[in-house]
C-alpha cells in the first residue's frame, strides 16, 4: 500500500492518535473508517434494477426489456441498455426467479447464439471439473 | 474515559517492535501482549503510564482475580 493511500484516508478524515510525527493511526479506528467507507459506497440493486459500472448507479433497463442469456442450464445473465449512457448492463439471475424478481421487466430469449461458433458459452468456473471428468474418461 | 492515550501509544509501539525484532515474537504472541496491555491501561483508566505505580498492578492483579470466567463461570 504506498503511503499517500494513508495520506489520502487521514484528509478524509482517517483520525491520527494526535497531531505529532510519525503519525500513528489506532488499528480499531482504521478499521472502523475503512468498514463505514465502503458500507457508504455500497449501492444494492432493488429488483428490476441492474448496476452500471460506467455511471457506477443501479438503472432500470432502457425500455424496461432485456434479454436473457443463459450460462448453465439454470441460470444466466440478464442484459439490457443503460438509459444514460447507452453501456451494456448485465445482472446474473438464476432462469426460474427471472419473473419473481424482475416483475416490471420484458424479457427476450435469443433463440440462436451471437457468437459465430454458435454456442454458449460455458461458466469458466466449471473447467477445472471438465478436464478432470475428461481425463477419467480417457 | 478517553477511547487512548497517545503517549502510551507510541511507547507501546516502540515496545512491541522490541518484541517482535530483538526477542522475535510472532504476531499472535505481539497481539496478545497488545491485548493485555489494553486492558491494565482501560482499568487504569488511560492513565500515562509515567505515572505508573506499583500499587495500580497490585490492584489491577485482585481486580482481575474478581473476574468472572466467560468460559467456566467460575472466578479466576
Amino acid at each position: 500500500m504506498h503511503k499517500n493511500t494513508v495520506r489520502a484516508w487521514i484528509k478524509h478524515g482517517l483520525p491520527t492518535i494526535d497531531r505529532k510525527r510519525p503519525m500513528i493511526i489506532h488499528g480499531r479506528d482504521a478499521k472502523r473508517f475503512l468498514e463505514d467507507r465502503r458500507r457508504r459506497a455500497k449501492q444494492p440493486c432493488p429488483p428490476g434494477h441492474f448496476f452500471c459500472l460506467r455511471c457506477r448507479a443501479p438503472k432500470i433497463p432502457a425500455g424496461a426489456m432485456v434479454d436473457y442469456l443463459p450460462i448453465t442450464p439454470t441460470s444466466g445473465n440478464l442484459r439490457g441498455i443503460c438509459p444514460d449512457c447507452h453501456a451494456l448492463i448485465h445482472r446474473r439471475v438464476s432462469f426460474a426467479s427471472i419473473y419473481a424478481f424482475h416483475p416490471t421487466l420484458e424479457v427476450a430469449f435469443p433463440q440462436a447464439a451471437a457468437r459465430i461458433r454458435d454456442s454458449t458459452e460455458g461458466c469458466p468456473n466449471c473447467d477445472f471439473n471438465l478436464e478432470g471428468e475428461n481425463n477419467e474418461t480417457a | 474515559m478517553k477511547p487512548h492515550n497517545a503517549e502510551n501509544e507510541r511507547l507501546k509501539r516502540r515496545y512491541f517492535a522490541y518484541l517482535r525484532e530483538a526477542k522475535r515474537y510472532s504476531e499472535a504472541s505481539v497481539d496478545m501482549v497488545a491485548k493485555a496491555l489494553h486492558r491494565f491501561e482501560t482499568y487504569a483508566r488511560m492513565r500515562d503510564f509515567k505515572a505508573f505505580h506499583i500499587e495500580q498492578t497490585i490492584a489491577f492483579k485482585r481486580h482481575l482475580s474478581e473476574q468472572i470466567s466467560a468460559q467456566t463461570g467460575a472466578r479466576f
